[in-house]
């Protein structure tokens, strides 16, 4: 009995063995078999982040660009007026139209004038025949005189009396002369190339001298006071040629003079630029605008705004691209903001020329990572 | 009834005695079932209950730090003193104050309501005690973590610019309708643009004439008479006055006088500035469908509602209203939430019935025909008995309550076909029907209560689980403890009384025919007895054979990754896209453009819709929508033809956008099941000096991103972000006759505009703005030249004039975490990987490598970590009480302590074979995995109590002689197999037909794991109680002494 008991608890034990066994086998084998989920050779997030960069250029100074606006002004504005007294009996121009140098603008009623003229002619008609009598009464004294006909005094009273006669018909032809620029007078014509900006008067108006009949506004070269801020006026020069941004138009201007004082309230100093178009589509009083550049010389690079991130202590910093054993690693680089424009600025810092830095996507990556630059270089 | 005097009166055959009873109580039982399911809500998912909050404060004009000192912090100390906060998590960026209040988990759907209103009134508390500058402080409680149901995009369809304003006039009709469908719980709008009546000004003009944006601003407003003028008193009537005269059309605007001139004439609005009617530029919001603008209507179905016959309401609705329009306008349904709800519930209904039908064969295949029909009624019955439970506590048909019944379907069977086993037993030994019936449930009652009670102690941590998850997966233990106390009750009233009527037991002389009695081998069960006898021969021996399973399941566990939750099979995915904190909405669109350009290049995507400046209306219970006014952020969801695409498209679509977009982050996400995390991978930064916190964060990102799984990073305290300062010369200004406060506010009516007045338009109320044309401030060197106006008026100044522009870093945010300064991490994992582990292995690999956080410095985890790790902790909070009962049950079953202990050892193996047949398919261990475990322990502390009883039924074998253990055992063997036949039965259809992670993930662990609790019951259980019992009795085989080392 112990035999079989013996060999009933073998058989016992050997059947645990061989299910324990196999059990066991089982499960180490799918544990050897089963490969390592964390050796993942692709797939998202494998390979380090793609970036793109860009890289350091030096420069030797940049510009800093300011706008500033400024009324369009013709270069000469005058007010019209007639020398005379009197009724305007026409005006030639209306408001807005062109008048070239000599174009009649107005005139005045020279009724009288005239009348007085052919008075004055008549006079001078009569004068002259007084004259021309004296003096063929002369001519007749002298001959008699030659004859002895007549006495010495007689011909020194002919002699006088065409003296007398001449001097009257010279002041009938000057009294003439001086009602014919009178009547001139009351005719005004444009002085220059001009538009016509105003109208004053209208007919029927009886107008005193150097009362104002028209506006007239030169057309050619208008000009463009402008108040010039800041530092920016000692980038202007005279001479110096100008965009000049009026509404949509683009024309060049230059520039005329710079004015010596600077405004005490608003601190501008006025430069006058002269514009190389007439006013025609561009008005007086329109708003101009110019940007000027200001060459500041300080070396530096430009940057992206978007390639910007904060330092320390208020500095800026960018990521720059570091190869270090063949592997691209971003390490931050502090940099000196000098100028900003929109969307880039003017910075200086320890960087190599052509250093490349990350342009774009700073949210996706911080200093120390290993990264990818675009491109392959670097890698 | 006259032969039914004799029998005893007692309560366990009055079903069997009554059967008035027995068919009423069937009938009322599937009555009440059918009707249960008519009208029970159907849902996709569980409603997680709301426990968050946000508080939106604005301080215009406020730096970071300003905001955090005077507002934040504030209003943190008063919300603090609110008991059920949790945690406080708040950001200050400049001119805001972002306050994301979040509850503790005890609060449920039914408290949330009066706290909302608690911190409604904490925060008018402390409205006083913010500074003046401060906004209205607004609390928004609407961001249920619950997908829309409908939503629809009305797309521009036609040349030239889309007309946005009017987009948004059909939207505002649209949603309208909809907030009338009945059973809609909230309707909003996404991407409309904000209307408003834009008057631009020509910067210089209005310099010329010595006014500023502002100055327009205030004479507009004055001439906008909407307000009366007083009262005619008549002695018959009063009438009211009003200056005619209100703002009513733009072209009024345009009339409206600025200037008056010397000599009479008059200066209008319309001839310095341009007035047209607009929107507010930049948006806040653009919304995109199939790459053209749009405005987006967003409704959910309340929870109480069937959603299939809400969708059917609100398609008539949106099909009326696409009726209306000719042209022009595209009604698009972006996304419906129905079909994919009815389509879930089909599959889960479908593996409901399949896993019934499967267990049936089963049955049928091991006890034979007339047993199986006897055991199939309790089926029909419980699932009703569930689905009135459900009913009566206001639950709802949703997958999750489903998945418990697929759950139960194993575990409630088991009491039927014991009880129709036991019955036929006692009628195959003789007795009367009417006795089989009273033995059989005296003999069960017993046990299968304690084994019911253990089973619902089981599930019990899951229906009392609090918090986002316990709202998740709580209806599973519900569903679970329904149908297994109903299954009892079913059991010991109905399936005895029908076994005791229709069983009818084999003679022993009969032939056995397989389709009566079952498959059964007696070459087979010859067999198994000499294996039980050879292994419990030495029980040592058996418990090892029993006992290797599961302890090789311990020693795979700790190699098992952790997941919170499992992804979701859809054939959608998201895609979410950073720009730099300071991009401007239209930079973030261009992006997005670009983005979906490549996405649309891949093979498979159908439809892409895009919300840029904000998170896209919810499309799956889990998403968060936290980005709120973020031009720097686009959130697209994609469709895909199907979600094996989804699938592939995730890595691809990864892949393609970080080598073709990289000056954005973008994060490609399959849905996850669970409740709503915001990021993969979140730790928690604290200390003092932000300066250092950011360096730690940036070390901590490098670390992340190093880590192969990791796609991106981010930190919640961003680097400063560019700030122009104008330094202005204050004497210079002040000779100008400007003060510096004159000069930001030109400078910011100038930039921003200036609203006064406002313009009624049938129901729309459109705001009027001033300010200057977009090319007088689009330059830096625009707004250097702006125009300041000074009083006299008689000439400007520009401001470069008087000053000049720096930039300047400006802190972007400061990050609070429970009133403390935090810098948070958060990183996006690839599509499958494992956010918990690859948190810890990052950090643990920092640490090796002698990182240290300086003094005054500590780390946390957050996100899915953190959740999990609260869950895990949530399940353990009533594990004291519960254990002790599930303790109790088994001793008080078994009057001993030592059988109890057995038992505990079944659960402890439980947990084991659970780990391993995880590992077996190579998945990590999830919720669901513990899910799974814990009915596997039910699963298989019931097999086990069924052999224990057995064997202390029998008198010989409680004595522990070998013999009658092992005929005892072979005796309950096939019920034991019964059982674990029927669980891989129910479960198999969802390990096989269902794709995806998520339902195989907790299958396994049931059908892997109940062929080593068949083991355990068969061996382990005999093993244990034999050596248990070798003391106590005299068996002439063994000796103790030679087993001792085995």
């Amino acid at each position: 009995m112990v035999s079989v008991d013996w060999m009933r608890r073998a058989g016992a034990w050997l059947t645990t063995l061989v299910v324990v066994a196999v059990l066991a086998g089982l499960v180490g084998f799918g544990a050897l078999t089963r490969p390592e989920a964390t050796e993942r050779t692709a797939g998202p997030g494998v390979e380090a982040l793609l970036v793109t960069t860009d890289e350091i250029r030096w420069e030797a100074g940049y510009t800093v660009q300011r706008s500033f606006v400024g009324r369009v002004e013709a270069r000469q504005e005058s007010d019209i007026g007639f020398e005379v007294a009197g009724m305007v009996a026409s005006v030639a121009v209306e408001e807005g139209e062109l008048a070239a140098t000599g174009t009649e603008l107005a005139r005045l009623d020279s009724e009288r004038l005239r009348a007085r003229r052919a008075e004055l002619m008549a006079a001078e008609e009569q004068a002259e025949a007084d004259r021309a009598l004296a003096e063929l009464t002369l001519k007749r004294i002298a001959e008699a005189r030659e004859l002895n006909a007549a006495s010495a005094q007689d011909l020194d009273d002919a002699e006088k009396a065409l003296a007398s006669a001449t001097a009257n018909a010279n002041r009938a032809s000057a009294a003439v002369a001086s009602i014919e620029v009178d009547i001139a007078k009351t005719t005004v014509r444009s002085p220059f190339d001009a538009v016509v900006a105003r109208r004053f008067v209208d007919v029927g108006r009886v107008i005193d001298a150097g009362m104002p009949v028209v506006r007239l506004l030169e057309r050619k070269h208008p000009e463009v006071r402008i108040g010039v801020g800041g530092a920016a006026v000692d980038a202007v020069s005279v001479g110096q040629h100008f965009d000049v941004r009026i509404r949509d138009r683009v024309v060049d201007g230059v520039v005329t003079s710079i004015l010596p004082v600077r405004d005490r309230a608003g601190r501008g100093v006025d430069v006058v630029v002269r514009l190389d178009a007439e006013i025609d589509g561009i008005r007086s009083g329109d708003l101009a605008r110019v940007t000027i550049g200001v060459e500041r010389v300080e070396r530096g690079f430009w940057l992206p705004m978007q390639a910007l991130t904060e330092g320390t202590r208020g500095l800026w910093s960018v990521y720059v691209v570091d190869v270090v054993d063949g592997e691209s690693m971003l390490r931050r680089a502090d940099v000196e903001v000098l100028h900003q424009e929109t969307d880039r600025v003017f910075a200086r810092g320890a960087l190599a020329d052509d250093q490349r830095f990350v342009a774009a996507g700073l949210q996706r990556v911080s200093p120390g990572m290993r990264v990818r630059v675009m491109g392959g270089e670097g890698e | 009834m006259a032969g039914m005097e004799r029998t005893p009166r007692d309560l366990e055959t009055l079903f069997f005695r009554n059967r008035h009873l027995l068919w009423l109580s069937i009938v009322v039982i599937l009555v009440g079932g059918v009707s249960a399911v008519m009208s029970l809500p159907r849902l996709e998912d569980p409603r997680i209950a709301n426990r968050g909050v946000l508080v939106i404060t604005p301080v215009p004009g406020a730096s970071a730090e300003r905001v955090e000192t005077l507002v934040t912090e504030v209003l943190e100390e008063s919300l603090d003193e609110i008991g059920e906060i949790k945690d406080l998590d708040s950001t200050s960026r400049a001119g805001v104050s972002v306050i994301g209040v979040e509850f503790a988990e005890r609060v449920d759907a039914e408290t949330n309501q009066q706290l909302f209103a608690e911190v409604r009134d904490k925060v008018g508390e402390a409205r006083a005690l913010l500074p003046p500058e401060a906004g209205e402080p607004f609390v928004d409680d609407k961001r249920d973590p619950a997908a829309f149901t409908l939503i629809v995009g009305l797309t521009w369809d036609f040349d030239g610019e889309p007309q946005v304003g009017l987009l948004n006039r059909l939207a505002e009709d649209l949603s309208d309708r909809l907030r009338n469908v009945e059973g809609t719980e909230l309707v909003r709008i996404y991407g409309e643009p904000e209307e408003e009546i834009t008057i631009e000004a020509d910067r210089n003009e209005l310099a010329e004439l010595g006014l500023s944006a502002t100055d327009v601003a205030r004479l507009v407003g004055q001439a906008d008479a909407k307000r009366p003028a007083g009262m005619l008193r008549g002695e018959v009537s009063d009438v009211l006055i009003e200056v005619e005269g209100e703002l009513d059309t733009v072209r009024r605007i345009g009339r409206v006088p600025l200037v008056t001139g010397a000599d009479g004439s008059v200066l209008t609005v319309d001839d310095v500035a341009n007035v047209r009617r607009g929107w507010r530029t930049p948006e806040t919001e653009i919304a995109l469908v199939e790459g053209r603008r749009s405005v987006l209507v967003a409704a959910r179905v309340s929870s109480g509602v069937r959603v299939d016959q809400w969708a059917e309401r609100a398609n008539a609705v949106v099909s009326s209203f696409e009726a209306d329009r000719a042209g022009g306008v595209r009604v698009d349904r972006v996304f419906e939430q129905e079909p994919y709800t009815s389509a879930r519930l089909a599959i889960l209904a479908e593996n409901l019935l399949a896993g019934a039908g499967v267990i049936m064969l089963a049955v049928f295949v091991i006890m034979g025909i007339r047993p199986a029909v006897i055991v199939a009624t309790a089926l029909p019955l419980v699932v009703a008995v569930v689905m009135f439970g459900w009913q009566l506590s206001g639950g709802a048909i949703q997958q999750m309550s489903i998945f418990g019944m697929i759950i139960a379907l194993g575990l409630l069977i088991d009491n039927a076909i014991v009880m129709t086993d036991e019955v036929t037993t006692y009628k195959s030994r003789g007795a009367t029907p009417v006795a089989a019936v009273g033995q059989a449930v005296r003999h069960l009652f017993l046990p299968l209560l304690a084994s019911t009670i253990t089973t619902i102690l089981a599930f019990a941590p899951i229906m009392l689980l609090a918090g986002n998850a316990g709202d998740f997966v709580g209806s599973i233990g519900m569903s679970v403890i329904l149908a297994i106390s109903a299954s009892f009750v079913i059991a010991m009233t109905i399936t005895a009384a029908l076994a005791g009527l229709f069983a009818k037991p084999t003679p022993a002389e009969a032939k056995r025919r397989w389709y009566r009695d079952g498959v059964g081998s007696a070459w087979l069960s010859r067999l198994y007895e000499r294996v039980l006898r050879a292994l419990l021969g030495s029980p040592v021996a058996a418990i090892a054979v029993a006992a290797a399973l599961p302890l090789a399941g311990f020693v795979v566990g700790p190699r098992l990754g952790n997941q919170f939750f499992p992804p979701v099979d859809r054939n959608m995915f998201e895609v979410r896209v950073w720009m730099p904190s300071d991009s401007a909405i239209e930079a973030t669109l261009a992006e997005a453009e670009s983005v979906e350009s490549t996405l649309r290049s891949m093979a498979g995507v159908e439809g892409v819709s895009w919300l840029v400046g904000g998170s896209f209306p919810t499309v799956f219970y889990n998403l968060v929508m936290n980005q709120d006014r973020a031009s720097e952020y686009a959130h697209a969801i994609v469709t895909t033809e199907s979600s094996r695409a989804t699938k592939r498209l995730i890595d691809e679509a990864q892949v393609l956008l970080d080598e073709r977009h990289p000056k954005a982050q973008i994060v490609v996400r399959q849905f996850a099941q669970g409740p709503p995390v915001v990021a993969d991978i979140e730790y928690r930064l604290f200390g003092p000096n932000l300066g250092e916190l950011q360096l730690i964060g940036d070390r901590l990102r490098s670390a992340l991103q190093a880590h192969p799984e990791v796609l991106h990073s981010q930190a919640s305290m961003p680097r400063g972000e560019p700030k122009l300062f104008f330094e202005a010369d204050e004497d210079a200004a002040r000779i100008a006759g400007l003060t510096l406060a004159d000069i930001s506010t030109q400078l910011e009516a100038a930039l921003e505009g200036s609203t006064s007045g406002s313009v009624i338009e049938d129901l729309e109320r459109l705001p009027v703005r001033v300010r200057y044309v977009a090319e007088h401030r689009r330059r830096l060197s625009d707004i250097a030249s702006t125009a300041l106006v000074r009083g006299d008026a008689e000439r400007w100044t520009h401001a470069s004039s008087l000053g000049s522009f720096a930039l300047k870093p400006e802190l972007g945010g400061i990050a609070r975490f429970d009133s403390e300064r935090t810098n948070t991490i958060k990183a996006y994992v690839r599509n499958g990987g494992l956010p918990i582990d690859i948190g810890r292995t990052v950090l643990a690999k920092m640490n090796s490598e002698g990182w240290d956080l300086p003094a005054g410095y500590r780390i946390e985890f957050g996100g899915a970590s953190e959740q999990d790790a609260e869950a895990k902790a949530n399940l353990t909070t009533y594990a004291p009480i519960l254990g002790t009962l599930m303790v109790s049950t088994l001793i008080l079953a078994f009057r001993s302590v030592r059988y109890a202990l057995v038992l505990g050892f079944v659960a402890v193996f439980s947990v084991g074979l659970g780990l391993l047949s995880t590992w077996s398919i190579d998945f990590p261990v999830s919720f669901n995995t513990i899910l799974g475990t814990l009915g596997l322990i039910g699963v298989a502390l019931n097999d086990s109590i069924v052999v224990l009883a057995a064997i202390r039924a029998d008198d010989r074998a409680s004595r522990g002689e070998l013999d009658a253990v092992v005929a005892a055992v072979q005796g309950c063997t096939r019920h034991v197999i019964a059982t674990t036949a029927t669980t891989i039965g129910g479960f198999l259809p969802l390990l096989l037909f269902v794709g995806g992670d998520f339902w195989p993930s907790l299958a396994i662990v049931l059908v892997g794991g109940i062929g080593g609790a068949t083991l355990v019951a068969v061996l382990f259980i005999p093993g244990a109680y034999l050596l248990l019992n070798r003391g106590s009795t005299r068996s002439a085989a063994t000796v103790p002494a030679v087993v001792v080392g085995a």
